[in-house]
């Protein structure tokens, strides 16, 4: 017989276990045995067949173009958005900037705009005759013939140009956070003991910003790894396949045929397995020290 | 060593309020200072001004003669000491002492090396070296941040309330430990600190800050025996003095000092030199420290009065009396432990050369 307070702790917990197993635990394992099956959609048919959708996960060319798509895409973005985010953090910080609430929220503002919006302009900006077609031709820069998005070896550069532009200002706020965080003491001690400005962001809020590194590094790799909508809108993983990205290939194979669920469940175990192995990876390298 | 002088130096924020308000003095080489005053007085903005961390709205500060207002804090060759130690918590504590050193390129590897060795067996943290400041006592994190500061040999020393953190026995162990290494570095002092009792202990002379402004700067025996102001008088010694408020009045017997329904001091009794004139029907007020009243009748000016509580601290004892239901409440010190009753009235006198007049605005007379 439970105790009292058992029953009264497990009564407080039931909202968010039954949230737990509905939203989490029943799609984790149903899409766990989806991905061992053959599932006909239109049938209602589902019959085991092993590791085969993984096997064909793995045999599959358009897999590798849009493993290799996506990685290009997350270590290109990456590295530019956390190295920009931390650069508009240490700027809007400095007493130099004037009005920095205004930058603030200016920079932070694509970051709460929605996808969909942003990526409608941005087809028109990156279009035959859009702005920046006219800005390469009027910096002498070689044009794009058909525009940005209609061309193999640029539409996956203008979609991570978009991306870099969209989260630079989320991943400048949580800097802000972490370094409002450092003491101020530590720069002034640092300042005294003959220390500019440069030994000073390398001394001291580099490695004092670890924790924060480690964590928009982590968060934007997933992001980055997920990237869907964007494609979705702006070029629907064209062309020629240049832009199709993991998820984006997740949701196509499970909804654009109707026999091919368990593979697309097969996918989502590989990219969750390798979200987890980078995961795991960063955070190692970027555990703080103190 | 490094002569520093103040003129003139005011602290002015955007704001318009004033913080440091056009203080004057100048420091010897080799002295240590200590800036004594309330909370918000300024002293902390006015070191923090000398070391180049806020900027100097208007004066002069001069290091060796040198204007320094517009020389940036790197560029003082000033070492300082911060309330809450503010140690590089990445850093072990060789790393930490080593900053100041590594930070200028001149200084070849083996010489950090044993400067830091030096620094850390002066200060006692030899088996500490390889600790994270996490991993510290208050104390020894004091230690640390000590050392760091000396590591460089800077020309100026600056604490800032560099004990406030500690407890009150580390506190005096720590104050002990600074004097010695001020004296072991030689160069120039400035300490600020909110007690009393550092101030005293700690620097060869005393600047008293109030408001934004220099009530008084001398030895500490200068500033007890002869306090400049009211002010100046309560805030240093503990117990602090007793002020008693009244009035001078003529008599057959000479002038006399009157509490309102209270003590009467007959002033042709004492043995004090006035700075200003007396007249009778002036407002003034009558400090006395608690041990310069004794309640064995010994000579001296007597006062009657009723004791109402009484602290055995030990080594003394705190008795607390009123001349009459009306009158102030005056502390008496003494090293005698017998106590007196509660609620007994009893003979105390005061030393006819230890009174101190004050006028109105809190000046002496």
């Amino acid at each position: 017989m439970p105790r009292p307070q058992h029953t009264q702790t497990f009564l407080l917990l039931l909202p968010w276990i039954i949230t737990f197993c509905v939203f989490w635990l029943y799609p984790f394992v149903y899409a766990a045995i989806l991905s061992i099956s053959k599932v006909n959609t239109l049938a209602n048919v589902m019959q085991p067949v092993g590791l085969a959708n993984y096997e064909a996960v793995f045999s599959d060319a358009l897999f590798w173009q849009s493993l290799k798509n996506t990685a290009i895409f997350t270590f290109g973005t990456v590295p530019v958005t956390t190295a920009l985010a931390l650069a508009l953090a240490v700027m809007l910080r400095s007493q130099k900037v004037k009005f920095p609430s205004f930058f603030r929220a200016a920079f932070f503002t694509p970051s709460v705009t929605s996808l969909v919006v942003i990526s409608l302009i941005f087809i028109n900006l990156y279009a035959r005759d859009g702005y920046v077609n006219q800005l390469f031709r009027f910096c002498g820069l070689p044009e794009s013939a058909r525009g940005f998005l209609l061309e193999p070896s640029t539409a996956l550069a203008a979609i991570m140009g978009m991306d870099v532009w969209i989260s630079a200002g989320y991943y400048m706020v949580l800097f802000l956070a972490g370094l409002e965080a450092i003491p101020r003491d530590l720069y002034e001690a640092a300042a005294l003991s003959g220390a500019n400005g440069r030994q000073q962001f390398r001394r001291i809020t580099l490695p004092l910003l670890r924790p924060t590194l480690a964590f928009v590094v982590v968060i934007n790799t997933i992001k980055s790894f997920q990237i869907f909508v964007e494609i979705y809108v702006m070029t629907k993983g064209g062309p020629l396949n240049s832009t199709s990205s993991l998820v984006y290939m997740i949701f196509t194979s499970a909804l654009d045929n109707t026999d091919s669920m368990g593979y697309a469940a097969a996918l989502s175990f590989v990219v969750m397995a390798i979200l987890i192995t980078f995961s795991v990876v960063q955070l190692r390298i970027l555990r703080s020290n103190y | 060593m490094t002569a520093i002088s103040l003129e003139n130096i005011v602290k002015r924020y955007t704001s318009g309020v004033e913080a440091v308000r056009g203080v004057s003095f100048c420091i010897e080489p080799g002295e240590f200072l200590t800036i004594v005053g309330p909370s918000g007085c300024g002293k902390s903005t006015l070191l923090r001004m000398i070391a180049g961390l806020e900027d100097i709205s208007e004066g002069t500060l001069k290091f060796d003669g040198q204007v320094m207002n517009n020389i940036g804090a790197k560029d003082r060759d000033v070492g300082m000491v911060f309330q809450n130690y503010a140690l590089y918590p990445h850093l072990t504590v060789a790393e930490n002492i080593a900053f100041p050193l590594t930070m200028r390129r001149d200084i070849p590897k083996n010489t950090v090396e044993a400067r830091v060795k030096e620094v850390a067996n002066m200060l006692e943290l030899g088996s500490l070296m390889h600790r994270k400041p996490k991993e510290l006592s208050g104390g020894q994190r004091q230690r640390v941040a000590l050392g760091r500061a000396i590591s460089r040999r800077p020309r100026v020393f600056l604490f800032d309330e560099p004990l406030s953190n500690l407890d009150a026995k580390l506190r005096s162990q720590m104050r002990l430990e600074i004097t010695r290494l001020q004296k072991n570095v030689g160069s120039t002092g400035i300490y600020v600190t909110h007690d009393q009792t550092e101030a005293m202990t700690i620097g060869n002379r005393i600047a008293v800050l109030r408001d934004g402004k220099l009530q008084q700067i001398g030895t500490p025996r200068e500033i007890y025996g002869s306090p400049a102001n009211e002010f100046t008088a309560g805030f240093i010694g503990n117990p602090s003095m007793n002020f008693i408020r009244g009035f001078i009045e003529d008599s057959t017997e000479g002038l006399l000092f009157c509490e309102q329904n209270g003590i009467i001091i007959p002033l042709n009794a004492l043995q004090y030199s006035f700075k200003k004139s007396l007249v009778a029907g002036a407002k003034a007020t009558l400090g006395i420290r608690p041990e310069h009243l004794t309640y064995i009748t010994v000579q001296g000016v007597p006062i009657w009065g009723e004791i109402i509580a009484t602290e055995f601290l030990g080594h003394e004892t705190l008795l607390y009396f009123r001349a009459s239901p009306k009158s102030s409440v005056i502390c008496c010190r003494t090293e005698q432990s017998y106590l007196p009753q509660i609620g007994k009235t009893v003979n105390f006198s005061i030393r006819p050369d230890a009174l101190y007049f004050f006028d109105e605005n809190g000046e002496r007379m």
